[in-house]
């Protein structure tokens, strides 16, 4: 097959780099200069929920930057759907716009489409490189360009309030049998030992990232770098194997019993109320805890049978320019105000985890401690990765294991028959080398 | 034939050449007051449905400029060929029958209930049937999901306090029941539509028949068989045509109850609207979107069609 580096082809490859070209000229009134602007308006689009950190940042820029005008709104992109993505990018309707993550589920199909201009030079000019996780850079580019600017890491895991574990007499756990027997010992007290919401998000499947980090390691075979990068598949043991953990401790009383039937919100107000002892939930959380706990709360990875804990991470709030942006320049130097501006110190103190160098000092203890800070190796945070066919066997398999429909052998293979059907599609560059 | 059939009918036109010059300017009225309905149908129902009928046949993203490759029947291969795909026919099947039949039936016998017996006081009755119709479906279903929280929802805290300790149905959890749960609500909350209509119908009756019967000596129960229903019969296929076609496309129901992504657990509750939705809004698959529409609407168009074919011939002959 005549392709580059990550499966798209030479040709689709300069066909959208040359929709998004005639779009930046034709959107940006012929102006190909990538500068700081003098003066300007930045529409700017994101959908709700992190959203309310952005309008902070959104007001903290318009005093620093009165010589640009800001139309700011949020939108409920999960109701209105990709619609609202094509359609607001192509009519130039917005000069900025959160793609969620720069995966395939959401980045590859936007680019494929013509829809979004390159960053580079932006990424020059206010030397991103210098502060931007270079793991970050390089899951946005394609083709060597750099197509989105991811502004968040998230890291999934079991949140808990330290007093509880001090009260218990246990710290994180370090091992399975570590787990399971701080799990017992929240049972035993009539605790809800790890509660999770399936319904709604199934946040199951962040347990399952959890224990097929800590089982099949950071990278190599078996492996979730190896399958989603590289030719190993959800059939291998450590998937399977973390799938059959999530069975055990749910057969044996250590997970919430109504998982199937609650949604996250109801496992975070079981947590928050003291019923459940370990939340499932992430960094998107943290806030919320800080909210409601002060500093007794923090965060673990949940080791897997014969693994230690290994956390799963991944980037999210990822800002894309669309090709027909009229003022891409003012939307540059958002991103930079959030890249190393005031924007970053304000999105860090409200407890979220930058992919940028930017005013780590400043982080909460709990954002200290976690690998994109510390520099630590860890795992991918799946979602994203796989686009609507594979997500949607994954999220409902996961169910259908605990609810006693599938075996977790015949889940992996949903998985990874999906998976397959979604490269064939073009769906998932056959070749994702480049992106490790 | 029924007289819904009958006034249904649509009557030869007259000829323009020999029509009165009253027939043509009632024709040319008729036109200007159909046309702006029939333009905005054009536009947002015609249109649309031929558009996405043309789009099955081609490879589209959703969002790529141009509509991809054509591809012919191989999208409806792609879409059908799945669990996902038959479940949902399945599940769409049991929901037309259960729309069909439940809500109409339950509606039915109570307006039948308060208008035709003494039960009173009937105002506060027809407000009680009628109050789920003030919610929207979806409102009902977002209700509904602490209805049945396993933990803290109402109808398993009544479960536990009639000494059931032990039973904890999880209403949206378990795929046995999710699929039953989901249809209580669209059945309390349609059935409230069916009871205001029968209301209607039952309300035009023509009360000397009910007093005949009863100096007849008939009770209540042949007074409903032999008086009531056949009286309504029309307005029933009516309202059991709407509740058919409710009932195939429940996805205001569907979407607020289940998970994950939609029509969980396990596909226990996925249905064709739910596919269509994850094809179309949660990722890149829009040809196989309008693939699974042009399957839906073929499906509810020949089950409506079969179905007033059935009762055209099945109507009592005058």
């Amino acid at each position: 097959m005549n392709s580059n580096s990550n499966g798209i082809s030479r040709r689709e490859l300069l066909k959208f780099m040359g929709v998004g070209a005639v779009g930046t000229a034709l959107g940006s009134n012929l102006a190909f200069a990538q500068a700081v602007p003098e003066s300007g308006t930045f529409r700017f689009q994101i959908e709700s929920g992190p959203g309310t950190d952005f309008v902070a940042v959104v007001d903290a820029f318009i005093a620093e930057h009165p010589e640009i005008t800001v139309e700011f709104s949020q939108v409920e992109a999960a109701v209105v759907g990709v619609d609202w993505q094509r359609i607001a990018m192509e009519a130039g309707a917005v000069d900025l716009i959160s793609n969620e993550n720069p995966k395939f589920l959401k980045l590859d199909p936007v680019l494929k489409a013509g829809l979004i201009q390159p960053l580079d030079g932006y990424r020059d000019l206010y030397e991103w490189d210098e502060w931007v996780l270079a793991a970050a850079l390089r899951r946005s580019s394609r083709g060597g360009q750099l197509w989105t600017l991811p502004l968040y890491y998230e890291i999934c895991g079991a949140s808990y309030r330290k007093s509880v574990l001090e009260s218990f007499d246990v710290g994180e756990p370090q091992s399975w049998e570590e787990f399971i027997a701080m799990l017992e010992k929240f049972k035993a007290a009539g605790l809800i030992p790890l509660t999770n919401g399936h319904r709604g998000f199934s946040q199951i499947q962040m347990i399952h990232y959890q224990f097929w980090a800590s089982i099949g390691g950071l990278s190599g075979p078996g492996s979730i770098t190896d399958v989603i990068f590289g030719d190993g598949k959800f059939t291998d043991a450590p998937s399977v194997e973390a799938a059959q953990a999530i069975l055990d401790i749910y057969n044996a009383g250590l997970l919430d019993p109504d998982v199937l039937s609650i949604t996250q919100d109801d496992g975070n107000e079981r947590f928050i109320s003291g019923a459940a002892a370990l939340n499932v939930t992430g960094t998107w959380f943290y806030s919320e805890m800080q909210r409601q706990f002060d500093d007794d709360w923090d965060m673990l990875t949940m080791p897997g049978p014969g693994g230690g804990p290994i956390w799963c991470t991944g980037e999210t709030e990822a800002m894309v320019i669309p090709a027909a942006a009229q003022d891409p320049d003012a939307a540059a130097l958002f991103l930079d105000f959030c890249v190393k501006g005031t924007g970053a110190k304000i999105l860090l103190e409200r407890g979220n985890l930058l992919a940028t160098k930017a005013f780590g000092e400043l982080a909460i203890p709990q954002i200290q401690r976690l690998p994109i800070i510390t520099g630590d190796e860890s795992s991918l945070l799946i979602f994203g990765w796989l686009p609507q066919n594979s997500q949607d066997a994954y999220q409902q398999g996961l169910g259908g294991i605990l609810a006693g429909s599938i075996t977790p052998a015949q889940w992996a293979q949903q998985v990874q028959d999906a998976w397959e059907r979604d490269i064939e599609d073009g769906q998932i560059p056959e070749d994702r080398s480049d992106l490790l | 034939m029924s007289a819904l059939a009958s006034r249904l009918r649509p009557r030869p036109l007259e000829s323009w050449r020999g029509a009165s010059s009253k027939a043509r300017e009632q024709w040319r009225l008729s036109a200007v007051l159909v046309a702006p309905a029939l333009i905005l149908m054009a536009i947002f129902v015609f249109f649309p449905a031929l558009q996405t009928i043309g789009l099955s046949f081609y490879k589209w993203d959703g969002i790529s400029p141009d509509m991809g490759d054509f591809v012919g029947f191989k999208t409806f291969t792609r879409a059908t060929d799945n669990y996902p795909f038959s479940q949902a026919i399945k599940n769409s099947l049991l929901w037309g029958v259960v729309g069909l039949f439940v809500p109409t039936i339950i509606g039915l016998v109570a307006a039948a209930l308060v208008e035709d017996t003494n039960l009173r006081p009937k105002p506060l009755f027809r407000f009680a049937f009628f109050v789920p119709y003030f919610f929207s479906m979806a409102v009902a279903a977002a209700l509904f999901t602490r209805v049945y929280d396993p933990s803290y929802g109402m109808i398993n805290q009544v479960i536990h306090a009639l000494g059931f300790t032990d039973v904890k149905p999880q209403w949206l959890g378990d795929g046995r029941i999710a699929i039953y749960a989901a249809m209580g609500v669209f059945v309390w909350h349609e059935t409230a539509f069916c009871y205001i209509v029968f209301t209607a119908a039952i309300q035009q009756i023509d009360r000397s028949l009910y007093d005949a019967a009863k100096v007849d000596g008939a009770s209540e129960v042949q007074v409903f068989r032999y008086i009531t229903i056949p009286s309504v019969r029309d307005v029933a296929t009516f309202v059991m045509t709407i509740m058919l076609i409710v009932g195939l496309t429940p996805f205001a129901v569907v979407f607020p109850l289940t998970t994950p992504g939609l029509g969980g657990p396990y596909y226990s509750t996925e249905i064709l609207p739910t596919l269509i939705f994850k094809k179309a809004r949660m990722g890149y698959n829009a040809s196989e979107a309008a693939a699974l529409g042009v399957i839906l609407l073929i499906l509810v168009i020949g089950i409506v069609t079969a179905f007033l074919w059935f009762r055209e011939r099945t109507a009592p002959k005058d």
